[in-house]
């Protein structure tokens, strides 16, 4: 059985190696220095000339691109039970990521509403990788 | 559904590891199945069922409840 749209298990590590030193960076920034931008001239096609904070461009695209090769990339010995386990877990981060996003539409408005959309950018993706690979432990485990 | 994946492993005297290793599956996939939390697909049962040379029946079957 071949499961499809997997990457070989060498870009796992890649993936970590991207992902764990942009989250930090990235949360860093978030946290500390959430308004001192570090404006830079971009010659960009879409906008011409422009100004804009690259630091947040590299990160973001740091923390996507490493999530993305950690989440679709095969486990060492990739078999049904794990592709079963990927399954369940998919189902799952989109549940909670949705109905965290549910509530916090209720319950935060402008500004910090668009700062939980900026966060939710991201959380499929780690919710995924959370509860993969506790559901891996865990089996590994027992 | 029933399993007796444990009990032929244990005649056989083979570990889950080996097992695993010579199917060609994750050790985790012969943990599960014993552990009753995993239902091997057809091919696998099969592929079991032929290491241990019987029928696919004399290791897995179906429960009342099934």
């Amino acid at each position: 059985m071949k499961s499809q749209l997997l990457l070989p298990y060498r870009y796992k590590r890649i993936g970590w190696i991207i992902l764990i030193p942009c989250l930090v960076l990235g949360l860093l920034k978030w946290a500390i220095m959430n308004d001192h931008q570090t404006l830079t001239y971009v010659v960009n096609i879409y906008y011409k000339n422009v100004f804009f904070d690259i630091v947040t461009t590299v990160l973001v695209a740091g923390i996507l691109a490493g999530a993305l090769l950690v989440v679709f990339s095969k486990e060492k010995q990739e078999d049904e039970f794990i592709e079963k386990l990927r399954l369940s877990s998919f189902g799952w981060a989109i549940l909670i990521n949705y109905l965290i996003l549910f509530f916090c539409n209720l319950l935060f408005y402008g500004w910090s509403f668009l700062n939980i959309i900026a966060v939710n950018m991201f959380t499929t993706l780690l919710f995924y990788i959370i509860r993969f690979n506790y559901l891996l432990i865990r089996s590994k485990r027992s | 559904m029933i399993s007796t994946l444990k009990v032929e492993r244990a005649i056989k005297d083979i570990t889950q590891e080996e097992l695993a290793r010579i199917i060609g599956v994750s050790r985790q996939t012969i943990n599960a199945i014993e552990k009753k939390k995993y239902v091997p697909s057809t091919v696998l049962a099969l592929k079991i069922a032929r290491y241990f040379e019987k029928p696919v029946e004399a290791i897995f079957k179906l429960e009342t409840e099934d």
